[in-house]
């Protein structure tokens, strides 16, 4: 079932790529061990930092989740922005109005948020099929509109009494705010919502005839027919999926980490999202871990100034080196010369 | 291959060296860091709202952090651009307890934008004293009080008298008696200071016809792309509609250099900066003049509470010294003249600044009224503390929104 050629293949390429990171590193004059010993204090350093991580986790995790049905189905879903801001707008929508001050919001946010970002995802899904608008250009302009949309809401009518600032709404009432157990508020219905949205999505994808459509249909197009479905419409079932899942993570972000809505709500997950499933090649294992990883970076790498005194913007080279580093190992194919090398020493 | 192994070797290398390096470096500055009092060092954190040389609201704090050190010694941590766009998924409390963990004894948290990420924090860590600066939750009158934060104190100055001597500054070199205010978002507290700038451009206007006073608001304190208006538009748009002055009221200089590029194209265009002393200096020649905030007295007196173990929740309102409003160790509030004042401009704000300064002159008096018609203050009353505070609309007269 597990693919373990496929795990060593990505650990030597981990390993690698890492190693680039450090040479980058060293290039500004920057000590790579103190770096990565504080990111990794400042994420997994202690419980309530864990949780954080998590926090930052869950969305793109989610993004990621959502982005391989579509990729699935060869679309480059780059309005994931906008299903993620619209999902949070959905949920903000609950936590406002009189169901915000009871205990049963947070479940209805998520309803609600599946709702609207399924809706967001809709649109652009239709303009592909029915329009014949290319995905990526609808997906773009959609995040435009969705994040219009949000500064209208927050500087208009749902702004703070006297206040007409960009800077958030009111923060929801703690009714409404992500279910949480123990000390240090771990998010255990996120946690939940994550593992069982994963395994389902595993089982869809590799075991049923909607998973094998949805491949066909990005695969291709024009093959489809012979089959005897529409890949129109399994197109249509992708972004639909994929709007939902990302529509959670929105709720993630509005009832889970700000506890209000902020103009940029969806943290740029969504973007960071399309480079992790392009780096694990839609694989779910992958994106899953990578996506963890990428949080790790991103909590600990935001105290990066605090501890040691750097600029911020750091954390953007790491990323940035990451990605383009795995792309091009990916392309070079090092990481089999180097287990066959390892082999032959074994073997020997 | 080859290439690859001389690579893996050469980075080997260098980070053994470059770890080696950073050892020597802190081990030296930790022997810097030891102090007199006590046996840790004093460790202070300063969270700021925007970058920390934005040559603006947020540079001034990092100053103000800045002057401690050098008075009572210790270490500034400092994480800027703490907003949610430049910084997603950072909230102010996880940066207090960041800082807390790096042995930050007192923090500073510097914008109104951060009051929830302040009261979490000042709820989670009640050892903690934690100064926000603008806000309004130890104004035992205030709307805003919370009585339970005991370690939470607020510090602001009275920039009332500094955006009264800006709107007469720029009142007296209008030539047309048209006044652009390029506002952030909209409060109590920027509603408040687009009044007083008002107040005080009315005070000096001494041309023909009516003061015509332009408020717009960009939507937040500084420009967020894709979120906020772009300042640098705002400003052209107050100069192509006929405005000759501009009252900046942003954190950022983007008015002084739009004025300094009109200026430079031939136009009779002139501004006035805001919170930063040295502002004037993006636009030396177009620049009246700026009013600042000198936060760096007060900071200390606050990190010498804590010092000596005496720090107590205050609301501080400090205005400023009026017998020297530009020194450093005593004056919070300060005015620094430009030089595109002309003698006699600049003598007749001088006499503007001494008649405040007498109390010969008192702005908030009625007769006033907001701009929806309603009396502000009847005739001979004098506004009370809270009044000027919670300022719930602009003045009759000013052109804008108020909300």
């Amino acid at each position: 079932m597990f693919d373990f050629d496929n795990l060593k293949i990505n650990s030597i390429r981990l390993l690698l790529t890492l190693f680039i990171i450090f040479f980058t590193l060293i290039l500004f004059g920057i000590s790579p061990f103190e770096v990565f010993q504080s990111i990794i204090y400042g994420s997994l350093g202690s419980e309530s930092k864990f949780i954080r991580t998590l926090i930052v986790w869950a969305p793109i995790s989610l993004a990621s989740l959502a982005l391989i049905y579509t990729f699935s189905a060869g679309m480059w879903n780059i309005g994931i922005e906008g299903q993620i801001i619209m999902g949070a707008v959905g949920a903000t929508f609950i936590a406002r109005s009189f169901l915000g001050d009871y205990l049963i919001s947070p479940y209805i946010q998520i309803l609600f948020a599946v709702l609207f970002g399924g809706l967001w995802g809709l649109l652009s899904a239709l303009l592909k099929v029915k329009g014949n608008v290319h995905e990526i250009f609808s997906g773009l302009g959609l995040d435009f509109v969705a994040s219009g949309i949000v500064i209208f809401l927050i500087i208009g009518p749902w702004k703070r009494d006297g206040i007409a600032s960009t800077g958030g709404t009111d923060l929801f009432h703690k009714a409404s705010w992500i279910p949480t157990i123990g000390n240090h508020n771990f998010p255990l219905m996120l946690i939940v919502i994550i593992l069982f949205l994963y395994l389902l999505s595993y089982v869809v994808l590799n075991f049923t005839s909607l998973g094998i459509r949805l491949k066909s249909t990005g695969i291709n197009v024009l093959a489809t027919e012979r089959f005897y479905f529409k890949s129109d419409r399994y197109i249509v079932f992708s972004y639909l999926i994929a709007g939902s899942i990302a529509g959670i993570a929105g709720f993630s972000q509005a009832s889970g980490a700000y506890h209000k809505l902020v103009p940029s709500i969806s943290g740029g997950f969504g973007f960071l999202a399309i480079l992790i499933v392009l780096i694990s090649s839609r694989n779910i294992y992958f994106s899953f871990i990578l996506s963890f990883l990428f949080s790790i970076l991103i909590v600990g790498g935001s105290q990066l100034q605090i501890r040691l005194g750097l600029d911020n913007t750091i954390i953007g080279i790491i990323q940035a080196t990451f990605v383009l580093s795995w792309l091009v190992l990916q392309r070079i194919k090092v990481e089999n010369m180097i287990l066959q090398k390892i082999s032959r020493v074994f073997s020997k | 291959m080859k290439l690859f192994h001389k690579l893996i070797l050469a980075s080997i290398i260098g980070i053994f060296i470059i770890s080696c390096g950073n050892t020597d470096d802190t081990e030296s500055s930790s022997m810097d860091m030891s102090m007199d009092h006590g046996s840790t060092p004093f460790k202070f954190g300063m969270i700021l709202v925007g970058p920390k040389d934005d040559k603006g609201w947020s540079q001034a704090h990092y100053e103000g952090g800045q002057y401690i050190e050098d008075k009572l010694g210790g270490e500034m941590i400092v994480a800027d651009m703490i907003n949610p766009a430049d910084s997603p998924n950072l909230t102010v409390d996880q940066v207090i307890s960041d800082m807390i963990d790096e042995g930050a004894q007192m923090i500073f948290a510097t914008s109104d934008d951060m009051k929830d990420g302040v009261l979490a924090g000042a709820e989670q860590f009640p050892d903690v004293p934690i100064i926000w600066a603008s806000g309004d939750s130890a104004k035992s009158d205030g709307k805003g009080y919370r009585s339970d934060l005991s370690n939470l104190g607020n510090i602001m100055g009275k920039m009332e008298y500094g955006k009264m001597i800006a709107g007469c500054a720029a009142a007296l070199k209008s030539s047309n008696g048209h006044i652009g205010f390029l506002g952030p978002l909209i409060n109590d507290e920027t509603r408040r200071l687009a009044n007083v700038a008002y107040l005080g451009a009315s005070h000096c206007w001494q041309g023909d016809g009516e003061l015509k006073f332009d408020v717009v608001w960009i939507g937040f304190w500084f420009h967020i792309p894709g979120v906020t208006s772009d300042p640098t538009q705002v400003a052209n748009e107050f100069f192509d509609s006929g405005a000759d002055v501009i009252i900046s009221h942003i954190d950022t200089p983007e008015g002084l250099v739009v004025t300094g590029q009109r200026a430079s194209e031939g136009q009779d265009v002139y501004v006035v900066g805001y919170d930063y002393e040295d502002s004037c200096a993006t636009a030396p020649d177009v620049c009246l003049g700026v009013p600042y905030f000198n936060w760096g007295p007060e900071y200390l007196n606050a990190a010498m509470d804590v010092v000596h173990n005496e720090f107590s929740s205050k609301f501080i309102w400090q205005g400023p010294n009026w017998d020297n409003m530009n020194d450093v160790d005593s004056s919070m509030i300060g005015y620094k003249i430009g030089e595109a004042m002309s003698t006699s401009e600049t003598t007749k704000l001088e006499s503007f600044m001494d008649e405040l300064a007498s109390g010969k002159i008192e702005l908030f008096k009625g007769p006033l009224n907001f701009q929806d018609g309603t009396t502000y203050l009847s005739d001979g009353k004098e506004a009370t503390d809270n009044e000027i505070w919670y300022t719930p609309q602009l003045l009759e007269g000013m052109v804008g929104d108020s909300q």
